[in-house]
């Protein structure tokens, strides 16, 4: 499709409206965009929709994604973190809870060739030899505890160890493995809210895609993103702990929260006025499509979530 | 009648009979408390597997509570098993990352089943990363705990029942493997339409764990995977009637999830339904 010179025109402007808006206009300033994407995110936006300015202005007072914390600077880290604490961060190879030989952070050795595809290293620093991983992995499959074991009872019985780093780069890839299933699970995955995001991580790293396919009523209430309707059906039985429980359903109930404040403060910045547009009753967790006038028909605004 | 009559003593003998009658009433009831031949008049005595035995073999009910005492052994290289714990609420931290602090605030090990039971008293529970071994614990720990107070039971209606793979269907729905909210409102269905475990595995392979055997099931239905074992019978809940004391070890395909349970199931009427008696709390432990 050819770009008409109207859009193009519209386009610059929008540009250069926002430019000045995140760099040149403290009265327009928005204390909802950490770092500098606000230009980018916002001229995205008019780019796509040729946006007036005051539509920009307001949308970009509430379409934002806070950070999740002050002590992480990226969703795979806090999600990584959170993993560590309740799946553990174990250099040597152990038997976990259902019997398998694992390493890391719940990453599974199913068979020796897994264990010989990862660097370990032995005491020395010296890298440790195919026949010295098999060794290690014999002794911990081997061992007839049952379940009568924890992690650190392996840490005696083998020699070989993984770096720190080299288990990051592992979690790593299995977090990006969870992200390709939790895309294929939730199609609009990409465009959550990283405290929903960082919530499907969580689950589906303790129950699987499979299990985590079947909370059908948590999985409708994301459908329509419905963050507070999902923390709500977001328990897990025991024997999971209720704090993790309480982690996952604070992370949906805050990003519901979230969604409800910015409806709040676009309402007022298109009706001018203090009193709402979206009643605060409404506490399904999204905003409506891209669309909102100023007349107060907002019925199609997308929230922008960075990564 | 002439038979019996010349087996009573003549006029004179009366006395000495009495006597020897009364000294053999109170030598009988000696024996009987003191050799617990009371259960002879039992309809059915307790009787238990030792899969779940944390030192089996146990020969006697009363061995049980040794179980119950003992540490944790294991074989060499593994000494005894030593689980530590932390009260289980450090605060009250929605999205913080809270659990880091429960390592900080380690008080104590637990590696016997009555600290165990002490440490859950006391509102202690086990780090995370060894929750999975605390709750197996736990689990054998409620079965030994549960098989040693067991009575005999003065009735029974449950035959022969043994567990395989048809008898399974049979259970309470109550023992069904629940993880979420959906699974809970199924149970409760069945549970309304006074629907067996049967009802709820349509789409799951069921198979013994091992050949002839008549105590171990696994019911696979793709997604997850429930372990039930016929532990014990017996008297569980002290209503004179014979129970099942049936354990069950539930986990899930492709996730870290596990589960336990211990439940008393029973028939409270000839040809009647499986019903659940008693819940025990092992999945609470640790909480």
């Amino acid at each position: 499709m050819r770009p008409s010179v109207a859009m193009i025109v519209a386009s610059v402007l929008c540009i250069y409206t926002f430019q000045a808006f995140a760099y040149g206009d403290p009265a327009l300033a928005s204390p909802y965009f950490p770092g500098g994407e606000s230009p980018k995110i916002c001229g995205q936006m008019c780019i796509r929709h040729g946006y007036s300015k005051k539509q920009i202005e307001c949308e970009a007072h509430c379409a934002f994604d806070p950070p999740l914390d002050s002590a992480h600077d990226s969703l795979e880290k806090f999600v990584m973190d959170k993993i560590k604490t309740y799946e553990g961060n174990i250099p040597y190879m152990y038997l976990d809870v259902n019997g398998n030989v694992t390493v890391g952070v719940g990453n599974l050795l199913s068979t020796v060739a897994d264990a010989q595809a990862l660097p370990f290293y032995k005491n020395d620093g010296t890298a440790a030899t195919d026949v010295d991983i098999k060794k290690a992995f014999n002794i911990v499959a081997g061992s007839s505890y049952g379940q009568m074991v924890v992690a650190s009872d392996f840490e005696s019985l083998t020699t070989i160890r993984m770096k720190q780093d080299d288990i990051d780069k592992l979690a790593n890839n299995r977090l990006s493995e969870f992200k390709k299933e939790l895309r294929s699970a939730y199609p609009n995955f990409d465009e959550y809210p990283a405290k929903v995001k960082a919530a499907l991580f969580d689950m589906i790293f303790n129950l699987g895609s499979k299990k985590l396919a079947k909370f059908s009523k948590m999985n409708t209430a994301i459908g329509v993103q419905d963050w507070q309707d999902a923390a709500e059906e977001s328990r897990r039985m025991p024997p999971v702990p209720e704090q993790r429980n309480d982690y996952v359903k604070g992370l949906l109930e805050a990003a519901a929260k979230e969604v409800l404040d910015a409806k709040s403060r676009l309402s007022r910045c298109l009706g001018g006025g203090s009193s709402p547009i979206f009643p605060l009753s409404d506490r399904r967790g999204y905003l409506p499509q891209r669309g909102a006038s100023v007349n107060g028909n907002i019925d199609k605004l997308h929230v922008y979530h960075p990564e | 009648m002439r038979k019996i009559a010349s087996l009573l003593p003549a006029d004179r003998d009366w006395m000495i009979f009495l006597g020897k009658l009364i000294k053999s009433t109170i030598l009988c009831c000696f024996c009987l408390a003191a050799f617990g031949c009371n259960k002879l008049t039992a309809k059915a005595v307790v009787t238990w597997h030792n899969d779940y035995a944390i030192n089996p073999p146990v020969k006697s009910q009363a061995m049980w509570a040794d179980q119950l005492r003992q540490p944790w052994a294991r074989t060499p290289p593994l000494g005894v098993l030593r689980i530590k714990v932390s009260p289980r609420r450090v605060g009250n931290y929605p999205i913080a990352h809270d659990i880091g602090h429960q390592a900080e605030n380690l008080k104590s090990s637990v590696d016997t089943c009555e600290k165990l039971f002490s440490a859950n008293e006391k509102s202690l529970g086990p780090v995370p990363i060894e929750l999975g071994a605390y709750q197996y614990m736990a689990l054998k720990c409620y079965i030994a705990k549960a098989v040693y107070l067991a009575k005999s039971a003065k009735v029974s209606y449950l035959g022969k029942w043994v567990l395989n793979n048809s008898t399974v269907k049979q259970l309470p729905p109550q023992l069904a493997f629940v993880v979420s909210n959906d699974d809970k409102s199924i149970v409760y269905r069945a549970e309304a339409k006074h629907k067996s475990l049967g009802s709820m595995l349509s789409n799951a392979e069921i198979t013994s764990k091992a050949v002839d055997d008549n105590h171990h099931v696994i019911i696979n239905n793709g997604v997850s995977i429930q372990e039930l074992a016929l532990v014990a019978r017996g008297d569980f809940n002290g209503d004179g009637v014979e129970d099942l004391l049936v354990a069950s070890e539930n986990h899930l395909s492709g996730g870290r999830y596990r589960q336990y349970g211990l439940y008393v199931v029973t028939r409270l009427k000839k040809g009647g339904s499986l019903i659940l008696a008693k819940t025990y709390p092992v999945m609470t432990s640790g909480m």
